[in-house]
């Protein structure tokens, strides 16, 4: 379809050209009945030379373009992890190595994408990286920290913000409300780095 | 000096849990019970350091990192020198495990000095 239009483009244009030639006379401007075979080699060259560079830029850009929707299409992945896991904490409570094992599975993906951007030349907005990390680091701490007692501290005055039973940890309202509002916040900050991969 | 290398994904568990044992399998305080804390005193004994490999597992909760690090300062009273001196720790795959582990040991460290002058 596209070689098509190009075909028809260029018959367009010489037809043109020719019924231009017909209608108007420049001035101290003739067209000659004989053909240069060297001005016609040369004029054939800069062609050929012309439309190769233009197939190779063309399809240069057009591999950067796919390369950047796969991974597009990659964060999106992440973004439905993270929409996901939030959505698997809901009941509020959760296995306590699959909470470690879940923010460490989305760091590591992220940083796949690092990679990738950096292979293919495309901007990898490290800052904003940057601060999803940290809120990956910080979620972590949420699903998985709570301190332990301190020396001297009564048994039944120490209530950490999580409780584990036979693996499964439990968390506290309160913690329950910070995990949630992280999990927000990251997923907003991975849509934002999506589109910013989309502009660059 | 030479040094006695733990790689907790493959000699304890690719999969750590939480703190304490009563809480379920793989706990930190049984890792540094039956791993860490027996490695430190033979390098103490013998002259050597301790190399603690994080990498290779599922991921680490922070407590389960608190209790190992932290706790051999809180619970077994290895001296905050010597485990300055000879502990080694290598987290490529999360490299700031490193950083929360030196973290986790000066923090229990600051906790005892209080609790210890404050006893006087």
């Amino acid at each position: 379809m596209k070689l098509l239009f190009n075909a028809l483009l260029i018959l367009s244009c010489l037809a043109i050209g020719f019924a231009a030639a017909k209608i108007y006379s420049i001035p101290y401007f003739s067209i000659k009945n004989e053909l240069d075979p060297i001005a016609l080699f040369s004029a054939l060259v800069s062609v050929l030379v012309l439309y190769f560079l233009y197939t190779f830029i063309d399809k240069d850009k057009e591999d950067r373009v796919r390369e950047k929707d796969l991974i597009l299409g990659r964060i999106e992945e992440i973004y439905q992890l993270i929409k996901s896991q939030s959505f698997e904490f809901g009941s509020s409570s959760i296995e306590y190595s699959t909470a470690a094992a879940n923010t460490k599975r989305v760091r590591v993906l992220l940083l796949s994408i690092e990679d990738l951007l950096k292979e293919v030349g495309v901007n990898h907005h490290k800052k904003e990286l940057d601060s999803i990390l940290l809120e990956i680091r910080k979620l972590n701490n949420l699903l998985t920290y709570y301190r332990p007692p301190e020396t001297g501290e009564i048994m039944h005055d120490y209530i950490p913000d999580i409780v584990v039973r036979d693996n499964i940890a439990h968390y506290s309202t309160n913690r329950l409300k910070q995990i949630n509002s992280s999990y927000d916040k990251l997923k907003t900050q991975v849509l934002a780095y999506q589109l910013k991969i989309n502009r660059a | 000096m030479d040094s006695i290398k733990i790689k907790v994904a493959k000699d304890f568990s690719p999969f750590p849990g939480s703190r304490y044992e009563k809480e379920g399998e793989n706990s930190g305080e049984k890792f540094r019970r039956d791993f860490l804390a027996p490695a430190f005193k033979k390098a103490i004994d013998e002259d050597k350091k301790v190399l603690v490999d994080l990498d290779g597992t599922a991921g680490y909760g922070t407590s389960f990192l608190e209790e190992i690090f932290g706790g051999l300062v809180r619970d077994n009273d290895f001296d905050y020198k010597e485990i300055k001196k000879r502990l080694d720790i290598i987290s490529l795959e999360e490299e700031y495990l490193e950083e929360d582990a030196w973290e986790f040991i000066d923090d229990a460290h600051s906790a005892k000095k209080s609790s210890d002058e404050a006893s006087i």
